[in-house]
């Protein structure tokens, strides 16, 4: 394990502060890939994912020294790209500017169960219809595994009512998945 | 604790971030309540699908290189920018010389004299000292010199705090940064000719016995 994994975010960010600029690579290295594809799950539009990353880390970088609680870099990465993903979703879109379908998206890739494909098909489905307030915070939880106070930051949201409002899309999603098979060997 | 606590608490729950008494409440609870078991199973099992049935991908874009700031050390940034407020400082301390000593050519009987400080009548109440030309000439001098004396001695310090490290691009600042302060000598050095020369100016233009503008005297206004 090289020393640059092993220093936290919070030492990466005073280092940049500091002066030393290539410490935002490691930032970098480390959260693009978890923030685009948070941004791919949200937007279903990779090229939108991509736009909307690079520019929530482009702010990041410029505005680093408006952080406050330096150990809370991701969380405030991710907010900066939650704010830039809602002034995206309130500006009117041409006809032209089309959502690619989230069926499609890595069908070919990762893993696969004989058995659950149509499930697992259904359930992506399904949270691609949850409300954007729902779908933020199950996709906040499941793929990136942020706690709640992590989340109140992220989705500038009391964590009480962030608690009520997981709740409420896991119970959307577990109706919507009514009459479907159970996975196999689960 | 009831169904909705329970719920609220599976997330929590799985984080270890519950306590000992809160942990104890949803196994009562879990044990009790078939609806809220049959709910953990389902939304667990729900998690874990969603994990394994939408793979991360990799960006399609080169990762996100930060775009370079110029490399220069802070104190450089600094001197530079207290040298562009030092010029601009000379230039205002002189206007406000200008301005605050009000200085007025006097032209009698071929005899050219400066006065500072008064554009109308003489006060008849004890006024300060005067003061002659030759003294603010010696003020505004020393005030522009000191400028420049500092802004030697603020360059000064900053070369010997150049640790032997410095960069080439470093020393290339400082290099710029002393003709700067030349440039800056020069100004200061021209400016003040200029105001000796826009004396003369006046002297020549105020030369005309017919209409002798320096002696006009401004209306005097009795108390009522």
């Amino acid at each position: 394990m090289t020393q640059s994994e092993t220093e936290t975010d919070q030492q990466l960010v005073e280092q940049v502060l500091g002066g030393r600029n290539e410490a935002f690579n490691l930032l970098v290295w480390r959260w693009q890939r978890q923030l685009y594809n948070f941004l791919l799950r949200l937007t279903a539009d990779r090229e939108l994912a991509q736009d909307l990353s690079q520019e929530a880390l482009l702010r990041s970088y410029l505005r680093l020294k408006e952080l406050r609680n330096k150990e809370k870099f991701a969380s405030w990465l991710f907010r900066i790209a939650v704010n830039l993903y809602r002034s995206d979703r309130r500006r009117p879109k041409l006809p032209i500017e089309r959502s690619v379908p989230l069926d499609g998206l890595g069908a070919t890739s990762g893993p696969f169960r004989p058995g659950t494909r149509e499930m697992q098909l259904t359930l992506r489905s399904l949270v691609s219809r949850l409300t954007p307030e729902h779908r933020e915070i199950v996709l906040l939880r499941v793929f990136h595994g942020f706690q709640f106070d992590e989340m109140a930051i992220i989705l500038d949201c009391p964590a009480s009512t962030l608690k009520s409002r997981l709740c409420r899309a896991f119970e959307e999603l577990r109706a919507g998945l009514e009459g479907q098979e159970p996975p196999a060997g689960s | 604790m009831d169904c909705e606590d329970f719920r609220e608490h599976i997330f929590e729950q799985k984080t270890k971030k519950l306590s000992t008494a809160q942990i104890k409440d949803f196994d009562a609870h879990h044990q009790d309540c078939p609806s809220c078991r049959d709910a953990l199973r389902d939304w667990q099992q729900i998690e874990s699908l969603l994990r394994t049935s939408w793979p991360s991908e990799d960006p399609q874009i080169p990762f996100f290189v930060p775009p370079a700031r110029a490399h220069q050390a802070r104190w450089l940034y600094n001197v530079r920018n207290w040298v562009s407020a030092a010029s601009t400082a000379v230039l205002a301390a002189s206007l406000l010389l200008v301005v605050l000593l009000r200085p007025s050519v006097q032209y009698n009987r071929h005899e050219l004299s400066f006065r500072f400080g008064q554009t109308g009548p003489p006060s008849e109440a004890p006024s300060a000292q005067p003061v002659s030309q030759v003294q603010v000439q010696a003020w505004a001098r020393a005030a522009a010199e000191q400028v420049v004396t500092q802004e030697t001695a603020r360059l000064q310090s900053a070369s010997h705090s150049m640790s032997d490290s410095s960069s080439a691009e470093e020393s290339g600042h400082l290099a710029r940064m002393r003709v700067e302060l030349e440039m800056l000598k020069k100004t200061e050095a021209s400016l003040w000719q200029q105001v000796q020369q826009h004396g003369l100016y006046l002297q020549s233009a105020w030369q005309r016995p017919s209409q002798p503008i320096g002696t006009n005297q401004a209306p005097s206004v009795s108390p009522q």
